[in-house]
């Protein structure tokens, strides 16, 4: 989605985990092409629960952030709500090596206008991600 | 706050619009622009991010925009916010960014560009090689814990004590190259991670490292005190505070929203969230922004060193001077003077620089009669620029920061290849070292804003005063 300067990304899916999965992805194929997944390894993540859906939609961006500096490129989200609310799965994450940069590397994912919500039986979010 | 976008603006003179305050406006917004540099209706949301800011509590003066304002998060990018902290006045992470304290580091050397052209592609792959930029970890300067923290307590100062620069570095260097109130406590473990092992590195986006050659001097009598003349090589360091700086603002940004509602404060913008200065959040943020400032400015120092290495080994000896080094993403608490009292304010400048006039006490004696140099990267293949700062300077002695997009990095990759913007580059004569071929895209001259309406819109506003034009002759891209 156009932004003059940073990234502004929309997803969505049937349910709130799939909607996630998909801000992953979509995150991913503005940053990087040609992934090799041999490589992978799984790590386990547990979001939230948030006081509300658009603050769960930050953090499991800013996670794949940090892993970024940390840990390596997640390439890959397996998602499930939880009954309290929280979301929880596997991040499948690669060396940097394993990928090829295609854009400008995200830095920070920012609150300005960030949502996510149920919107007639779709989730849909969109975040704006500074880089 | 209403709508409100470019067409809201009225006309002061020909390089200043005023828009009354509407809605919860505390103080009016200035946009300082030429008709041209005025954003595009379609495509930007700036002006709303100008009223938005203008809602912060503490506001003093007005929300101003410089004249590369371009649609950011919460605050525009090229916005300047001061808030009086006696007051009520807030700090809001936003209205300094994500990439704390960066900012442009400008080396001047001895050599003259038409000496050493024959050898200027091998510096660039020197460049290349040793210049570590891009995704993830990776720094010239690999770090334990325990240096990390004093990184963050003395910045540059102490990057310079451990062998990497000379103490005139530190003279020319905005504060000395470090800030004292930085409290490595008040920075989180993931923060400490994410930074402690890209300490010289370059980072992506539109950061860069570039050798200029200067074009052309417009004050031949401040060029001459800066030491600057035409044909000269210059590098210019643009970055910043890198994973650490980023993880610091994320983590406030998350406290302050929490916070608000105890404060009573409500923002347009969640990316606005803000607590007052004297409240346990803001000191707490403003400790570790100032640890993020030092670790910004160790950075360039490093990258420094790398550069003064790679010049060395393929042109020889010949001492690479720190020009002046300054930040474009910064919260500074300052004395202004507002309605005939002088108060304590606390300036955000979120892709803005500050202007000090000459003869202001913070300039280094050398510097002191001429101003403080603003360095303005502009964009790869066109220009940047020195300016320095001018009495009665407006916005609270603030200027430009860059050339300001004007184009999405979707939209310019859309429009033009990397490797076909590489090669008319280089038959434009700049050498390219890029990190990617997307990314080089991204940065193309076209989604920029014209660097030089900015700089003379920059002057004829009041704002600095130009005193040479650089133009690059290698590129090396995050």
């Amino acid at each position: 989605v156009p932004h003059t300067a940073d990234l502004t990304l929309e997803a969505w899916g049937p349910t709130r985990s799939a909607c996630l999965e998909e801000a992953v992805a979509g995150l991913l194929d503005a940053t990087v092409s040609e992934v090799d997944r041999s490589a992978g390894t799984e790590l386990p993540v547990q979001f939230g629960p948030a006081g509300d859906d658009a603050e769960l939609l930050a953090e499991v961006l800013d996670e794949v952030l940090y892993l970024l500096d940390t840990a390596g490129v997640v390439v890959g989200a397996d998602l499930e709500d939880r009954p309290d609310g929280a979301v929880g799965g596997w991040f499948t994450v690669v060396p940097p090596g394993a990928v090829t940069v295609v854009g400008a590397v995200p830095k920070a994912v920012t609150r300005h206008r960030l949502e996510l919500r149920d919107r007639d039986g779709t989730w849909w979010g969109r975040v704006t991600v500074d880089v | 706050v209403p709508h409100v976008d470019v067409s809201d603006l009225r006309p002061q003179d020909g390089w200043r619009w005023r828009l009354e305050p509407v809605g919860a406006m505390r103080v009016p917004g200035v946009v300082f622009a030429s008709r041209e540099l005025l954003p595009d209706l379609a495509d930007d949301r700036s002006i709303e991010q100008v009223a938005n800011v203008a809602t912060l509590p503490g506001i003093v003066g007005a929300s101003y925009a410089m004249p590369d304002v371009h649609w950011g998060y919460g605050f525009p990018i090229g916005g300047v916010a001061a808030t009086d902290v006696d007051a009520g006045g807030v700090v809001s992470p936003g209205g300094v960014g994500f990439d704390i304290s960066c900012g442009v580091r400008l080396l001047v050397s001895p050599f003259l560009r038409d000496r050493v052209a024959d050898r200027l592609p091998e510096l660039l792959d020197r460049l290349d090689a040793t210049i570590p930029r891009g995704m993830g970890p990776g720094g010239v300067w690999p770090v334990s814990g325990r240096q990390l923290r004093r990184v963050l307590l003395r910045g540059a100062r102490y990057a310079v004590e451990q062998g990497h620069g000379v103490p005139r570095d530190l003279e020319r260097c905005e504060d000395g190259g470090w800030v004292a109130d930085a409290d490595p406590e008040a920075v989180s473990d993931r923060a400490l991670e994410r930074g402690i092992r890209q300490v010289g590195s370059l980072g992506s986006g539109n950061h860069f490292l570039e050798v200029q050659v200067v074009d052309r001097v417009l004050d031949p009598g401040t060029a001459d005190r800066l030491g600057l003349r035409a044909g000269q090589l210059c590098v210019m360091i643009h970055c910043g505070s890198r994973g650490l700086g980023h993880q610091i603002c994320t983590d406030h940004v998350r406290v302050m929203l929490e916070a608000m509602p105890r404060h009573g404060i409500w923002v347009p913008d969640r990316q606005l969230a803000c607590a007052p200065v004297r409240s346990v959040e803001g000191e707490r943020y403003l400790a570790a922004m100032a640890a993020a400032a030092n670790y910004g400015r160790a950075n360039r120092q490093l990258l420094t060193r790398a550069v003064r290495e790679a010049f060395a080994a393929v042109l020889g000896d010949g001492p690479l001077e720190l020009l002046y080094d300054v930040s474009h993403n910064l919260a500074k608490l300052e004395i202004h003077e507002v309605g005939g009292r002088s108060r304590l304010l606390c300036v955000h400048r979120k892709g803005a620089t500050r202007a000090l006039p000459p003869g202001h006490p913070e300039l280094p004696a050398d510097l002191r009669e001429v101003g403080q140099p603003v360095l303005v990267p502009g964009s790869m293949g066109t220009a940047s620029y020195v300016l320095v700062g001018v009495a009665g300077g407006d916005a609270f002695f603030s200027t430009c920061h860059g050339a300001g997009r004007r184009m999405s990095r979707h939209a310019a990759r859309r429009r033009v290849a990397g490797p076909r913007l590489r090669d008319e580059l280089e038959a434009s004569g700049v050498l390219v070292r890029p990190g990617s071929m997307a990314g080089l895209a991204e940065e193309a001259p076209f989604s920029y804003k014209d660097v030089d309406e900015v700089v003379a819109t920059c002057e004829h506003a009041g704002l600095a005063r130009r005193v040479v034009r650089l133009r690059p002759v290698g590129v090396v891209k995050g």
